[in-house]
């Protein structure tokens, strides 16, 4: 998690001016939130292309392993095992769930995911493919899977990646000016893996430079973005 | 079982010689791992994909080099034919249960193959030997003069001097035909009733099993595994043509060395037999 509360007052720091005026609570919530779903997506993005680049021997082992440490910040998201309730003919997925990890039957038998139901009925029906259960075979419908063989209907558990919580600075207003309340039951800190600070900052610059229409923070953070993407694929 | 102690293993008898063997999971499951592997060519391999190749490969490596023949007793039916085992592939050789006089004990005595023993179909004519067809225009058929219809009847085994009969047609123990056609043995009729063990080669793959009890001798494994990636990347175009020989390669040393491991060669059995040949009687 990231403090919300040190990423407002750095936003403000490098956002606010007597000219630009103020950044709003709600409008930090609206900007921190868009750039919490873009950073999450990006994810998947990154890996793909550094394991590329790990594939021809750029990258080393260890803790400087980046795919591995981009994994780490996917992981910050996983939610384990969550056993799946079975209304016949499918089970019913999590409502925060964002994409599917894995699905186990008995704690030991992987579900394996088909492409599309032509691929689920062909695998079903052909003859050294059909599903046991040992091996089963799973579609995803919506907010729904069908696992094949249809004799499982229970002991079937899910981990998957949620969808971020949404952040929000809760406040209360004092003599015309928001105080930060902590306490409040709507306060929610970033939900990003705690590397993400800078990253996070720049991103909600970036789009209040957008709305501020300021091209000076724009192009800074465009820059800040362009250096650190070099950084990154530089041998 | 990792935590086996002897005693478990003897008091179950079910346990007796399983470290010979692992499962076709326990290949699969092996393969995973190896595709889990960022680098790896097979990385996006579906499981699927990964049990038919599987399968595939046992086939094949049981055909190639497990030298492993099932057997089954049975008694020879009235009818004088009898159904191929379910995992039946091929007959190594059928032998009747014979009572050896002078031991009073027990021995197997090969039978002979008789490809004369007929087996065709018979098509139905009419009394102007139109053929006869079904109401979906299909030829009617029937077991006409085949050996479902009449047992076959063996020329009687003579060892008395005959210099005019033809002596490669008789049969001393008897005879049979394999009708892969219709999935059964056909044997002559001096075997009714008789016991008779039919040796075969199995594909390896019985039905109806789960993955964990399809086995496979340890001999074997390495050489499955092998096909099984080769299989995985044989038709694929991104991988280069390089890597699909050296997999192929690889899958023939280790096939080599499999017959090897499993031909059950032994310099004393051959010392024994040559022994024998050169015995002066």
């Amino acid at each position: 998690m990231i403090n919300i509360d040190i990423a407002y007052r750095t936003v403000l720091m490098l956002a606010n001016s007597d000219i630009r005026g103020n950044v709003k609570p709600t409008e930090l919530r609206l900007a921190i939130n868009d750039a919490v779903n873009e950073i999450a997506e990006e994810y998947f993005y990154e890996v793909n292309r550094l394991l590329n680049r790990q594939n021809r021997g750029f990258i080393n082992g260890g803790i400087e392993n980046i795919p591995d440490r981009i994994r780490e910040k996917i992981l910050h998201f996983l939610v384990e095992d969550q056993l799946l309730v079975y209304a016949e003919p499918y089970f019913n997925l999590p409502n925060d769930l964002r994409y599917i990890d894995s699905v186990f039957y008995n704690d030991e038998a992987n579900v394996e995911f088909c492409k599309d139901n032509r691929n689920f009925r062909q695998l079903s029906y052909s003859k050294d493919t059909k599903p046991t259960l040992n091996y089963p075979i799973g579609l995803q419908i919506g907010t729904k899977i069908k696992i094949s063989p249809s004799v499982i209907n229970d002991k079937v558990t899910v981990s998957y990646l949620r969808n971020p919580k949404i952040a929000n600075w809760s406040y209360v207003v004092i003599d015309g000016s928001e105080i930060f309340n902590p306490s409040s039951s709507s306060f929610q800190d970033v939900d990003l893996h705690s590397s993400e600070f800078n990253n996070l900052i720049v991103k909600t610059l970036h789009r209040f430079g957008i709305n501020l229409k300021e091209a000076d923070i724009v192009q800074i953070t465009s820059n800040e973005k362009g250096q650190d993407f070099n950084q990154e694929n530089a041998s | 079982m990792a935590n086996q102690t002897p005693e478990d293993y003897y008091s179950e008898t079910e346990n007796f010689g399983a470290s010979q063997y692992v499962s076709l999971k326990d290949v699969v499951d092996s393969m995973l791992l190896e595709a889990q592997d960022d680098d790896s060519f097979i990385k996006n391999v579906r499981r699927a994909k990964l049990i038919k190749i599987g399968k595939d490969a046992i086939r094949l490596v049981t055909r190639q080099a497990a030298n492993k023949i099932f057997a089954i007793e049975i008694t020879v039916p009235d009818t004088l034919f009898f159904p191929m085992p379910q995992d039946y592939l091929n007959y190594a050789r059928v032998s009747v249960v014979v009572t050896d006089n002078s031991s009073n004990s027990l021995r197997l005595q090969p039978l002979d193959v008789n490809y004369g023993i007929n087996t065709a179909t018979g098509y139905l004519q009419d009394n102007e030997g139109d053929l006869l067809f079904d109401q979906d225009g299909n030829i009617l058929t029937s077991d006409s003069s085949n050996g479902y219809a009449r047992p076959y009847k063996t020329y009687q085994f003579s060892s008395s001097y005959q210099p005019m009969v033809n002596a490669s047609k008789f049969s001393k123990y008897g005879e049979f035909k394999p009708d892969s056609e219709r999935g059964q043995f056909l044997f002559s009729s001096d075997l009714m009733d008789k016991e008779v063990v039919i040796e075969y080669i199995s594909d390896g793959l019985p039905l109806g099993v789960a993955e964990d009890e399809i086995l496979i001798h340890k001999f074997l494994r390495e050489t499955v595994e092998n096909w099984v990636y080769f299989g995985c990347i044989e038709r694929n175009r991104n991988v280069p043509a390089n890597e699909k020989q050296r997999a192929l390669n690889r899958y023939k040393t280790t096939l080599h060395q499999s017959k090897m491991a499993m031909a059950d060669l032994d310099i004393l059995r051959i010392a024994r037999s040559m022994r024998a040949n050169t015995m002066t009687l």
